[in-house]
């Protein structure tokens, strides 16, 4: 199960203009993250201070050296580069290296302004914040970075495929990364699609799946119709039996009535019992960790997720989400690798 | 020349996250063959809100544009001896069925190695190849619940929230990183490095995704939600406009004084203040006249779009996230795009086995009797 390192020789610069959105930095930081887990050779520029969480600084500077070079020096000897657009005007594409990324905030005729946006502009203009949290109250965003380390996952795709091109070697391959492309991508159920009469959109205490309370935290009700027989049997609670939950649509048109019911029956149950009922039954059920339990759950430890960020072996993080299991033998080089 | 061109793809993912994984890879110029048997198919190809019988549905028809499709009855053994033949001249398997199906059908990752050292194998998982959850059912929303993202989404001082079954997050954006992480795999083999398979789970995904808070929980740091704020942004938050519509602003400390001017806040350091102010200045205009006053301003800021509004901003702030068919039907576009290779919807999504007889011959190399002998058999199954 040794982790392969194919990137290993490749330098990868990690180059983002000091007048560039802070998503754009931690994109950048994400792509280049995990490019540096398998292999690479990562260099950042240092620029200005983003005031970013130490701990968020921590994470995404793993494995990477930090440079003081200009940008030219930098990118004159970096295989791969991660840019935006102003280095990208700047430098011109001749001054960056055969494989780079270019990340944006838009895409579309948007794509080269500056107009002022964020992740969090981004979501709501991709439609994620409508999608997340309850209609009374104000939308509501994915916890940590989220949009941002997708952007940094959409352009590691872009990287990937450009070094495992069968392309010439020094043939130009340039990535356009945009937040917005990749959160309308994530979101794509979210616009009219034919057969379908009501936009989907954050429905609170009414939607099918939903976290709920639990004797000793909170635990997640998700089931697909397949699984209702089962989630009764499991939680016996004789209210489920009633008319109004008898068919999907009678469910349909209760749901925040049901959700209540499960609730008060979840609340005489811990989420080991929850997790354990759903193990049992083959339910979808599943248990809310924080992420100071998560670090001691069997799962987690079994499959040796949580590593050292740095030196100091208390200062834990999750490693890159890809284990190389049975591998073949290693043979002679068939051909030689493409693009960088 | 398309970045993957010459790779080959059998994909036996489903639904959404080994079926996008497959697409992206396709839309990167890798010749993907979906494959479904005459027992089983992808899901997605029923679940539908049309009414028409024969439509295929959206969900289906979004996900699978730009593959071929086959249909094989793995249970056989016939069936497998034709799948192996199709490794031997594959590069990529994807699947992310039940852990223990491959290797129930006598289709794990040795016999595919036999067939092929340099295979391949992408195993798209809720929970991973190993540990005690591994069999667990789950869907994303589980895994958003069990990896921490859960915790740390939701209202300040409120409950844990997930995206829900609409966004189903992390279903998504396993899709990205498993493109990628096959497209390493390949550069591995191509170094030389031989076949592998690799174990992608969304429970490890999500959780790398909030990476970062965990490193504070282990230093000790209480880690819980925080609504729509934000470390870097003094203020950010969605605000309601005269019109009923939300807007969303991030205001970013460079944008205080600005900010503070316009709106005639005395003490720009008093969050509450610049908060109120936000809200009455929101308040008084409707949400498009509201973000043109933000952003004049310098401070990012727009509307809380639903599918209506990300349609009519459809090629102003973005343009490939979704792409027609040659039907003008709605299918999933590309998250990226290549300036010297351009991603592309080259063909349709594939009625159930509709080039079985072309990849049979072509690329397996059976005879017009063979095939014919194993569709009589029912062994294969070929377009109606």
């Amino acid at each position: 199960m040794t982790a392969r390192r194919p990137y290993a020789g490749l330098i990868v610069a990690e180059v983002i203009s000091d007048a560039a959105d802070d998503a754009l930095v931690l994109a950048a930081g994400m792509t280049g993250r995990i490019l540096a887990d398998l292999g690479a050779d990562v260099v950042r520029r240092r620029g200005r201070d983003r005031g970013f969480e130490r701990s968020t600084e921590l994470f995404l500077s793993r494995g990477k050296t930090m440079s003081n070079e200009s940008t030219g020096e930098l990118l004159g000897r970096a295989d791969v580069a991660l840019v935006d657009g102003a280095v990208l005007r700047e430098r011109g594409r001749a001054g960056l290296p055969s494989v780079s990324a270019v990340l944006s905030l838009f895409g579309g005729a948007l794509a080269e302004s500056d107009r002022p946006a964020s992740a969090f502009t981004a979501a709501a203009s991709a439609g994620l914040l409508a999608m997340v949290g309850d209609p009374q109250r104000e939308p509501l965003r994915l916890g940590g970075h989220q949009e941002a380390f997708a952007l940094g996952l959409s352009a590691y795709g872009g990287v990937a495929a450009a070094l495992a091109s069968a392309r010439p070697h020094g043939v130009p391959v340039t990535i356009r990364a945009s937040l917005l492309e990749t959160l309308v991508w994530l979101n794509w159920k979210a616009v009219p699609l034919e057969g379908y009469d009501a936009l989907p959109s954050r429905t609170g205490a009414a939607a099918e799946w939903q976290v709920l309370r639990c004797a000793d935290g909170y635990a997640v009700l998700v089931y697909q119709e397949p699984d209702w027989p089962r989630l009764k049997a499991a939680l016996a609670e004789p209210a489920l039996d009633e008319p109004r939950f008898a068919t999907r649509g009678n469910r349909l048109d209760h749901l925040a009535e049901l959700a209540a019911v499960i609730e008060r029956r979840f609340l005489t149950l811990t989420r080991r019992e929850i997790h354990a009922l759903a193990r049992q039954h083959r339910l979808p059920l599943g248990p809310v960790w924080s992420p100071a339990e998560a670090f001691g759950e069997p799962h987690n430890q079994a499959r040796g997720l949580f590593e050292p960020l740095g030196v100091d072996p208390g200062v834990q993080a999750p490693r890159l989400p890809l284990v190389w299991l049975d591998q073949a033998p290693a043979r002679q080089a068939k051909i030689a690798v493409g693009a960088a | 020349m398309k970045l993957l061109e010459g790779c080959r793809v059998l994909d036996l993912g489903i639904i959404t996250a080994g079926a996008a994984t497959a697409a992206l890879l396709a839309d990167f110029g890798a010749e993907v063959i979906k494959v479904e048997s005459p027992t089983y198919r992808d899901p997605f190809r029923a679940w539908s809100a049309q009414d028409e019988p024969d439509a295929m549905p959206p969900l289906f028809r979004a996900t699978n544009r730009n593959k071929r499709a086959i249909s094989i009855d793995l249970k056989r053994p016939e069936g497998q001896a034709i799948f192996l033949r199709l490794v031997r001249r594959a590069d990529v398997v994807v699947e992310n069925f039940r852990r223990g199906v491959m290797e129930g059908l006598g289709l794990g990752f040795a016999r595919l190695r036999e067939a092929n050292p340099d295979i391949v194998l992408a195993s798209i998982s809720s929970q991973g190849e190993t540990g005690p959850d591994a069999g667990h059912v789950s869907y994303g929303s589980t895994l958003e619940a069990l990896s921490g993202l859960a915790w740390v989404t939701g209202y300040q001082g409120g409950k844990p929230e997930v995206s829900g079954r609409d966004v189903n997050y992390p279903d998504q954006i396993v899709a990205l990183f498993a493109a990628g992480a096959i497209a390493t795999a390949l550069r591995s083999v191509r170094k030389g490095e031989g076949g592998s398979h690799l174990d992608l789970s969304q429970r490890d995904l999500a959780a790398f995704m909030i990476g970062d808070r965990f490193a504070a929980a282990s230093q000790g740091e209480i880690v819980t939600r925080q609504g729509n704020a934000q470390h870097h942004y003094p203020l950010q938050d969605c605000f309601l406009a005269t019109d009923g519509i939300w807007i969303a602003l991030s205001v970013p400390a460079s944008a205080l004084p600005l900010l503070s001017d316009g709106l005639a806040v005395g003490d720009s350091d008093r969050p509450d203040g610049l908060r109120k102010a936000v809200a009455a200045a929101t308040a008084a205009r409707s949400a498009g006249e509201a973000v043109s006053f933000f952003v004049a301003l310098g401070v990012p800021a727009a509307i809380v779009n639903d599918g209506n509004g990300m349609m009519a901003d459809w090629g102003e702030a973005w343009d490939h996230a979704l792409q027609r068919d040659e039907q003008g039907l709605i299918v999933k576009g590309f998250p990226l795009q290549v300036d010297e290779a351009p991603l592309a919807i080259e063909r349709p999504a594939p009625q159930v086995g509709a080039q079985t007889c072309a990849v049979l011959a072509e690329i397996a190399g059976y005879s017009s009797s063979e095939i014919a002998d194993f569709a009589a058999a029912g062994i294969i199954e070929t377009a109606r």
